[in-house]
């Protein structure tokens, strides 16, 4: 341990942490620039490095990267991942209403409270918590899916019908290419290159940047005053640390749960701490209008995801995200082997990893602190400047997912698609988490279905699967419940 | 901004200029005409860091370290449908030899389960490299302590057995060669997808036995005090030999399952690519192959150093195919057919929707744009797509993208004659930075 503290605390070490926190809030900030393909690209100049160095390096980028979504988000309502979405709900609305640095100042505190949370399960509770990633059959992931498809649906304030079209359109979507239950294609059309479905990337840029810019351009003159930025008395004060203490933990720690579950963690858990932090509000009106407690609740349980996917990771070699799968690599490539005997047999390793998590996370909270001035002006950056910057970038970061350009006819048309939901008033939140878990409940409700050749029992004997059902139910029928409650009330008092 | 506007401008120039020496200043160098004068092209067709990406990257960094060929080899990631979008991809490319495919059976497999109608045939194999030992694998306490108590519990109770292999997959095929040595014997498969989600699903109980590459065994083995729930245990390796690695482990054929497969790599180029080309690559992974380093590095993630190519590597496939078309690939019948349900779920929500709006008949709120915006607006989609269709065309990615910057963002500012000229600064440096960033400092191949 002491080897690896020693290791990171050089100077070499240290640059290297800054560099890798910059780098991905970087990324994570440009949209069609994702951590992962940093990672992806940085990953072969580090095989000559050191092993520890080149993780050091790679943690960094990918902790900065989930912080730098934040910033296009909230100024630019252009999330560069399905984990910040969440985030423009109420950072976007705070921004325009002139508090940019205020939505920033909250997002920043609240990823920094909440990598620190996580971490702290992370050096501390890894491998009890890393057993029950396992516990997790087929029924199980189907039932969460359905649950996180309810709570995206009934948070974003818009109606309920059409959160749930919409949901559902993201899975339809999701479903041409290759079935992963039979191997067969399907609903391809004879398109060759739909053999693999659309891609996330490409869906994700095209629905929210390239809708976002179209929408800007046609709205140039009208926002032609951009909102101007009250520095005064806005930017976070103590007292939010402790007015928004409670609402940090709650929220921290549901993102590092959720986050333990390979493949669906990150994505969902600033949705579940969302729906938890509104629905237990005693303001929940107020969500989705600029909102502190939104903000904090979605950066918080985003960073917290961070370390709950690295638990298995450090615990029992298994990847949480795909940013983790080419962490793995990178392990591999320099000689280390992962698995349940990473720990035993290269602490050292280990101990960088979590190092640097914290670290990284220290270097991400100052570079974000001391630049969030300037990062504010991203959103007065001259339209003509920036808005074809973003579009070229959106292009590259399409095409480099496979070098094909199939990838940016697909980014363009979803940004048509995203342009028209939108304009429809269907909002596009629960489209992503459709598209991004319809996928994941179909192979494991057909696994789940053919081990038990054809029974769907399980989902309703099953404990932890009935429970999300029920959350799910509860979720979907406490709205109109209340309703109901509160129109009865009223027609009494007014007899 | 800090700068006086001149001086802030004068240092773009110098940038650009600085830019456009550096591009131009290494591609005056003398190019020889033999093959190869650029760097080759190799497609993996799974992610990065996985196992053929990692099998790549060791013979590219011996081809470079060594000098193997005078170019070196760039890898490019092309994942998706199980191996196929690459496959595709070198299948259709120029064959020049500046292209080609490191690949698995999955290549023979996936043309025999039906997921794609192009196979082995239609691509000039290289040569074939490597060689991994696969193994039955269960939890460690399970009640199966070899290969025939499996098969016997499976013949006795047919369909019930947890098998984890995704149908039409390697493994599957593997899967059902075993069963076939005792007849009346079935598993039950089970989509397990990567090693992590196998190891996951085996501990979680939610599968009964399945099938790991030795080194994935070896990486996902934990120490021997580890509670046995939370440990998984070899019951047979599928090759002829036993493996130094684990050698308490029997294979098949000791227990009276004849069966002696291995996972290898293929190295395939475009149909019809010049076989000199073909021969010099192949020369290439044969001297790659017996490179101490090479072998030394494979080693440690148990991968053999098996070569084969020409007559004998044709043969080798032929025999191949020959045993894996044997078996017929059923699919399970039972599940719903999803898509089906969710157009139906769509279906009624989009025509309850319609119903809603069509009795709640308000004004369109529509967009509160006027017509020039929306002009702007449909001149930027235009020229978006004229951009991306020039890349289509194969026009390069500087020449493309400096005026589609230029005009959108002239487009965008109304052609204001005080921003044009910043703006085409703004092109130039953007188009050359990129590429500079993209192209020399990752490798990355631009549009």
């Amino acid at each position: 341990m002491q080897e690896a503290i020693q290791q990171l605390l050089t100077p070499a070490g240290l640059f290297l942490i800054v560099l890798g926190a910059a780098l991905g809030v970087f990324v994570g900030a440009v949209p069609g620039l994702t951590g992962t393909m940093l990672i992806a690209l940085v990953l072969p100049l580090t095989y000559g490095a050191d092993p520890q160095y080149a993780l050091t390096l790679l943690i960094s980028i990918y902790v900065g990267a989930i912080s730098g979504g934040m910033i296009t988000a909230t100024l630019l309502r252009m999330p560069g991942s399905p984990a910040s979405i969440v985030t423009t709900f109420d950072g976007y609305p705070m921004a325009q209403q002139g508090q940019p640095e205020r939505a920033l100042g909250l997002g920043v505190m609240a990823s920094f409270i909440g990598g620190l949370i996580s971490w702290g399960f992370l050096v501390l509770l890894a491998r009890p918590i890393a057993v029950l990633s396992t516990s997790f059959g087929p029924f199980e992931y189907f039932s969460l899916v359905m649950m996180a498809l309810v709570l995206i649906a009934t948070i974003g304030g818009a109606s309920l019908s059409k959160s749930l079209l919409s949901g559902f359109l993201g899975i339809l979507l999701s479903m041409p290419g290759i079935a992963a239950a039979t191997g067969q294609t399907r609903l391809t059309f004879g398109i060759t290159e739909l053999n693999d479905g659309f891609k996330l990337l490409p869906v994700l840029i095209g629905l929210f940047a390239i809708n976002q810019i179209f929408r800007d351009i046609i709205n140039l003159k009208a926002k032609s005053g951009v909102p101007a930025i009250e520095t005064k008395g806005v930017a976070i004060r103590f007292a939010d640390f402790l007015s928004q203490g409670f609402n940090l933990v709650r929220s921290s720690i549901i993102g590092t749960w959720i986050g333990l579950l390979p493949g669906i963690g990150a994505n969902i858990g600033s949705v579940a701490a969302y729906s938890v932090a509104k629905s237990s509000s005693k303001t929940p009106e107020k969500f989705g209008t600029g909102h502190d407690e939104g903000i904090v609740a979605a950066e918080a349980a985003n960073n917290a995801t961070i370390g709950g996917a690295l638990i298995p990771l450090v615990a029992m070699g298994l990847p949480g995200s795909v940013v983790e799968a080419v962490l793995l690599g990178a392990l591999v490539i320099h000689g280390l082997q992962p698995g349940p005997r990473l720990f035993e047999e290269h602490p050292t390793m280990v101990y960088t990893i979590m190092g640097a998590m914290f670290l990284a996370n220290i270097a991400m909270a100052v570079i974000m602190f001391f630049s969030m001035r300037s990062l504010a002006k991203i959103a007065r950056i001259p339209r003509d400047y920036m808005l074809p910057v973003i579009l070229v970038f959106c292009v590259i970061g399409s095409f480099a997912l496979s070098n094909r350009l199939f990838d940016v006819w697909v980014m363009l048309a979803f940004g048509g698609l995203g342009f028209f939901l939108e304009s429809k008033k269907f909002p596009l939140a629960p489209f992503v988490i459709g598209f991004v878990l319809g996928p994941i409940a179909e192979e494991n409700l057909s696994s789940g279905l053919i081990s038990t050749n054809g029974s769907w029992l399980p989902i309703v004997t099953r404990p932890l699967s009935v429970a999300f059902l029920g959350v799910a139910f509860v979720m979907l029928f406490l709205p109109l419940w209340k309703k109901r409650m509160h129109e009865t009330k009223a027609a009494r008092s007014r007899k | 901004m800090k700068f006086p506007r001149s001086v802030f401008s004068y240092l773009v120039s110098a940038l650009i200029c600085g830019l456009l020496v550096l591009r131009f200043i290494d591609s005056s160098g003398e190019k020889s005409t033999l093959y190869p004068n650029r760097p080759v092209q190799v497609v993996v067709p799974y992610a990065a860091g996985g196992g053929t990406d990692t099998f790549v990257r060791i013979i590219q960094k011996a081809v470079a370290s060594k000098g193997l060929l005078p170019e070196p080899l760039v890898i490019i990631n092309q994942p998706g449908g199980g191996g196929t979008i690459g496959s595709r991809y070198v299948k259709e490319s120029r064959p020049d030899g500046y292209r080609i495919l490191c690949h698995n059976e999955a290549i023979i497999t996936s043309q025999l389960s039906g997921t794609v109608p192009f196979g082995p045939d239609d691509l000039a194999p290289i040569a074939q490299t490597g060689n991994i030992a696969p193994m039955i694998v269960v939890r460690e306490d399970s009640r199966f302590q070899d290969l025939n108590a499996l098969l016997a519990e499976s013949k006795e109770k047919p369909n019930s057995l947890r098998f984890g292999a995704d149908v039409g997959s390697l493994a599957h095929f593997m899967a059902m060669e075993i069963e076939q040595s005792s007849p009346g014997s079935a598993f039950n498969y089970i989509t397990c997808g990567g090693g992590q989600k196998r190891f996951t699903l085996l501990l979680g109980g939610h599968l009964d036995a399945a099938i790991f590459s030795l080194s994935e065994y070896l990486a996902f083995r934990a120490a021997n005090e580890t509670p046995p729930h939370q440990n998984i245990r070899a019951i047979a390796v599928l090759q002829s030999n036993r493996h130094d690695a684990v050698p308490h482990v029997s294979t098949a054929m000791e227990q009276g399952v004849p069966i002696n497969v291995s996972s290898v790599f293929y190295w395939w180029a475009p149909k019809g690519t010049p076989a000199d080309a073909v021969d010099q690559l192949a020369d290439m992974f044969e001297v790659a192959m017996q490179d101490p380093s090479v072998v030394e590095e494979l080693a440690k993630i148990s991968i053999g150093s098996g070569f084969r190519r020409g007559e004998e590597l044709l043969d080798y496939i032929d025999k191949r195919i020959e045993t894996l078309s044997a078996f017929a690939v059923s699919f399970p019948a039972e599940l719903p057919n999803f898509p089906a349900w969710v157009i139906a779920i769509v279906g009624v929500f989009a025509a309850g929707i319609g119903i809603n709006a069509l009795l709640n008949r308000k004004v369109a709120t529509g967009l509160s744009a006027n017509r020039g915006e929306r002009n702007i607006a449909l001149t930027a989609l235009g020229m978006l797509v004229l951009y991306i269709a020039c890349l289509q065309w194969g026009l390069p990615y500087v020449i493309a993208t400096t005026p589609a910057i230029f005009i959108l963002g002239a487009t965008i500012a109304g052609w204001d004659r005080r921003r044009l000229f910043s703006i085409g600064q703004l092109a130039l440096l953007f188009a050359l930075g990129s590429e500079f960033v993209f192209a020399r400092i990752f490798t990355v191949p631009l549009p």
